[in-house]
């Protein structure tokens, strides 16, 4: 007969658990060039843990094609791009994971010369299997724009705005403002399962937007368990 | 926000094929957007080819850092939004440390390709 003797043991034992990273955001670099085949911006840095760069630029073009993005030499990767025609203006927006760390220089190349205005805006406590979610765009004429983003609750959203006009340019509810050159902002906003991100101005004019959430990296932690029950 | 200025650092002439620097120019307190850029309006060869480089300094010019580049070539460019020739060539950039009144630009402009006849600015707001 066997007999089942329960037997509490006080063992403790280690348990991981699975949190998410707060992502942090760094310092932005900003550059522009008028009439420009290239712009390299030198003081860029991205330091830190779980790494990421983002860099959104918008640029006036006479049929001159983006031949070139790069950090610290590495090339970047495209997330979306959003173009308006007549007059004919582009803007877009670069991811690059685990960027090189320290000041490092940002360049946009063209097969021509444009008019552009560029912000690459560094974060940390990235996801680096996952880095960012689903971009989205919109542009047109208006007196504001705005984009929704599926995200999540411990992401960050991220948008770039260009507004032929800013006279009154207005940040929407929720955002921070992370850097502006030119007619070009990035802003901030802490991720929710939809994130509007929104702007509004005061003449009714053209617009670029771009926008993406961001992932945190998921860290392990290990605390004590509770007791183990053996049989 | 500051009021924007701008200066001549080099004035009109023929320059050659070579590199063409300025003098450091102080960047009083408040300014956060430094830039250099030269006119298009006498350069029109396409061949002529300039990169700017421009740096700035924290301290007084004892330390340099770069600050942003950029290329072009001569002949006209028109900017789409109004249909006329773009009428300067700008390269610039944001600065930090818009309370330290020890900050200073300076720039190179390397022209290749042949000799451009221009005028050379640096600018802030």
């Amino acid at each position: 007969m066997r007999r089942h003797i329960p037997l509490i043991l006080a063992v403790l034992i280690i348990m991981p658990t699975l949190t998410w990273a707060a992502i942090g955001i760094g310092t932005p670099c900003t550059g522009f060039g008028a009439a420009a085949s290239s712009l390299s911006i030198n003081t860029c840095t991205a330091n830190g843990s779980n790494t990421l760069v983002i860099a959104g630029f918008r640029f006036y073009t006479n049929g001159q094609a983006v031949t070139a993005v790069t950090y610290g030499g590495v090339t970047m990767t495209l997330l979306r791009a959003e173009a308006f025609t007549a007059p004919d203006f582009e803007a877009r927006q670069y991811v690059l994971i685990n960027p090189p760390s320290g000041t490092q220089t940002f360049t946009v190349s063209f097969d021509g010369a444009v008019d552009i205005d560029a912000i690459v805006v560094p974060f940390t406590g990235v996801n680096q299997s996952a880095a960012t979610g689903t971009p989205n765009g919109a542009h047109g004429g208006a007196t504001g724009a705005s984009i929704d983003l599926a995200s999540a609750a411990g992401e960050v959203v991220l948008d770039f705005l260009y507004a032929f006009d800013t006279t009154g340019l207005t940040i929407g509810a929720g955002q921070t403002q992370q850097a502006s050159i030119g007619n070009v902002r990035a802003s901030t906003e802490a991720g929710a399962a939809t994130t509007t991100m929104s702007w509004t101005w005061t003449n009714s004019d053209t617009y670029l937007m771009l926008g993406v959430p961001i992932k945190p990296a998921a860290v392990v932690t290990r605390r004590r368990g509770g007791p183990l029950w053996l049989d | 926000m500051p009021i924007p200025v701008e200066t001549t650092v080099l004035n009109e002439a023929t320059y050659a094929v070579g590199d063409y620097s300025f003098l450091p120019v102080s960047i009083p307190v408040g300014y956060t957007v430094a830039y250099a850029k030269l006119s298009r309006a006498l350069w029109l060869d396409p061949l002529t080819h300039v990169q700017w480089d421009i740096s700035v300094s924290q301290d007084s010019g004892a330390t340099w850092v770069p600050l942003a580049s950029g290329t072009s070539v001569g002949g006209i460019s028109i900017d789409p939004r109004t249909g006329i020739p773009r009428p300067f060539y700008t390269v610039g950039a944001g600065i930090s440390q818009p309370d330290n009144p020890n900050r200073q630009l300076k720039g190179t402009i390397h022209i290749t390709g042949g000799p451009i006849t221009t005028t050379i600015y640096a600018g802030l707001y």
